[in-house]
């Protein structure tokens, strides 16, 4: 318990950490938000009570905690350019980042526990050579380049998708999910071989220790040492790489979504980047942040759960 | 010269192959990169042009070999600063600890906590776009993992025999920061180098294919793949290339520092 606590502590400084940065960068962003709210309408006067009734008159370390409490309480601003909630905004698009997200997180894991255990196995084999090299080419290979090849060989070649055919969640969920399957893959894929990569090399360091050779002499077969004794100790160094892999995908999401012509989270970001549409970008950037802060925490959790002898000096 | 193994110097080759075929791209190109020629429209991989050519009848060879020396400058550009911040700061934290370690380290994990095209896409946000702005935010976001692996290497090295000799023997912090300890962490350094170039290789494509980096007319390996895309249907050559040349050079260095890593085991 001292030890999630511990963790717990240190997660919320580094949330208090980020939100500061985020909020210190955008300040010091030359312009007036008030302005920029009144476009050619500014007078004077309007701009005045415009900036009082927005709170920018107050000082810096006032106006932070306002936000980060309204923030905190899901209040996340009005978008300069659409004049509507960015609560709104985000909730509308937020299924459909998570959902995709979430598809190619359990891609990896489905493609990379197998292929990593059955590369160790075969460690130094034909099949074993195969896995590493393709795995080094894919490794290589950006994700949006990945996803241009599958829209040309899934999408163009074989017509198993319409490519920018993107179904909302809430015409069709079936047909919004298929959709989401080539973007998710074509994320997944090359964290995927890294993912292989890890896991074979941890594995492999296991297997060359002294307790896999005392199963096997107790007449545990390949397969039971494998599954009942060395997994799990190879899973571990592993697990801070998947945590990784999760806050990677959900970046990689911005870029899939631009590939795939998806419109979520990344589509507002990257729009409200060019348009300068400030508390958009604040907001979603805080928000992923926030998700890439706690899914470390939750790993560091996770970490201790599954080995014991982990703990803080 | 200790002996590298097979897989350094397959990278080495592939890297070499490319970076001497881009570096060639600076001096001279087969057309004008710029140059259209609108009876060339989407043409075909021909002898005339290897490698086809793009919508507006631009040679493809030529734009790949001078798009992809921005983006070598760039990732140059990234490793350069986002290295040099590290060293310093790493340096610095790890060999005097203290309370500017504690501060540094807390940034670096608040910083760590934004993936680095994330952070970047901040910086862009604030700075706005260009190749300029691209070295900065990038660089700007591999400063912290740097200063985490060059900090460990001082930390560790801060009590080793050979500093604490330095040390006796009068040594300034300075000298014994970069003449002794930055020299011994070389195989450490280098590979961390490999891997943040290959980063920087693949990030500056992302942002160039996001619209958000290298602005046209210049092209960029990322702002290529990102035009090809449109004409996916009629011309999928036009993608395929820039890709290639793309995946071989990260690929090169990869394997390069793989190479160095099991060497050193």
């Amino acid at each position: 318990m001292k030890y999630a606590g511990k963790k717990l502590l240190s997660m919320l400084v580094t949330l208090l950490a980020v939100s500061f940065l985020v909020f210190l960068a955008f300040d010091l962003i030359p312009g007036d938000p008030a302005l920029a709210q009144l476009g050619t309408n500014a007078t004077p006067e309007r701009l005045e009570s415009l900036r009082e009734e927005m709170g920018l008159n107050e000082p810096f370390l006032v106006r932070y905690f306002k936000w980060i409490g309204a923030f905190c309480t899901g209040d996340l601003g009005t978008s300069y350019s659409y004049h509507i909630s960015v609560g709104d905004m985000i909730s509308e698009k937020l299924p459909i980042s998570i959902c995709m997200t979430l598809m190619a997180f359990a891609m990896v894991l489905l493609i990379s526990i197998p292929l990593g255990i059955l590369s160790a196995k075969h460690e130094g084999g034909r099949l074993d050579t195969i896995i590493c090299t393709l795995n080094q080419v894919l490794m290589s290979v950006p994700p949006f380049f990945s996803g241009i090849l599958i829209t040309l060989l899934f999408g163009i070649i074989l017509k198993w998708f319409t490519p920018g055919g993107f179904v909302s969640y809430d015409e069709n969920f079936g047909a919004f999910l298929g959709y989401l399957f080539f973007p998710a893959l074509s994320i997944a894929i090359p964290k995927a071989a890294m993912s292989v990569k890890m896991l074979r090399s941890a594995l492999v360091t296991e297997l060359e220790k002294d307790y896999p050779r005392t199963a096997y002499s107790r007449g545990n077969t390949p397969n039971q040492v494998m599954y009942s004794h060395v997994l799990k100790n190879g899973l571990i160094p592993v697990l801070t790489f998947f945590g990784m892999a999760l806050t990677d995908i959900l970046t990689g999401s911005i870029i899939a979504e631009q590939v795939f012509a998806i419109p979520g989270l990344g589509r507002i970001l990257l729009t409200s980047i060019m348009n300068r549409d400030y508390p958009v970008v604040q907001a979603i950037i805080l928000l992923m942040a926030f998700v890439v802060i706690v899914v470390n925490f939750l790993v560091d959790l996770l970490y201790q759960k599954l080995d014991p002898r982990i703990t803080v000096e | 010269m200790k002996k590298q193994s097979v897989t350094f110097w397959i990278g080495a080759g592939l890297a070499g192959v490319i970076l001497l075929f881009l570096v060639i791209g600076c001096f001279w190109t087969p057309y004008d990169p710029e140059a259209m020629d609108a009876s060339m429209k989407l043409a075909a991989p021909s002898l005339a042009h290897p490698m086809g050519c793009d919508p507006f009848g631009r040679d493809v060879l030529s734009r790949i070999m001078d798009g992809g020396t921005i983006t070598l400058l760039v990732a140059a550009g990234t490793v350069l600063l986002g290295a040099g911040l590290g060293i310093l700061i790493g340096a610095v934290t790890g060999y005097f600890g203290g309370i500017a370690d504690t501060i540094f380290m807390r940034i670096a994990d608040a910083l760590l906590a934004f993936p680095s095209v994330l952070l970047a896409l901040v910086v862009i946000a604030l700075l706005g776009t260009g190749e300029v702005n691209v070295v900065l935010s990038l660089g700007i976001s591999f400063a912290p993992s740097f200063a985490r692996v060059v900090r460990g290497e001082f930390l560790r090295s801060r009590s080793l025999g050979y500093v604490q000799a330095a040390r006796l023997a009068g040594a300034s912090p300075v000298r014994i920061l970069f003449v002794h300890i930055l020299p011994n962490i070389r195989p450490v350094l280098i590979s961390a180098l490999l891997i943040g170039f290959n980063n920087a290789v693949l990030s500056e494509a992302a942002l160039s294919y996001l619209g958000i980096g290298v602005q046209p007319p210049k092209a960029s390996l990322g702002s290529m793949l990102a035009e090809s895309q449109t004409y996916l249907f009629a011309a999928p050559s036009l993608c395929i290339f820039p890709g290639a040349v793309l995946i071989l050079l990260v690929l090169g260095f990869g394997l390069m520092g793989d190479g160095l890593r099991t060497g050193r085991k």
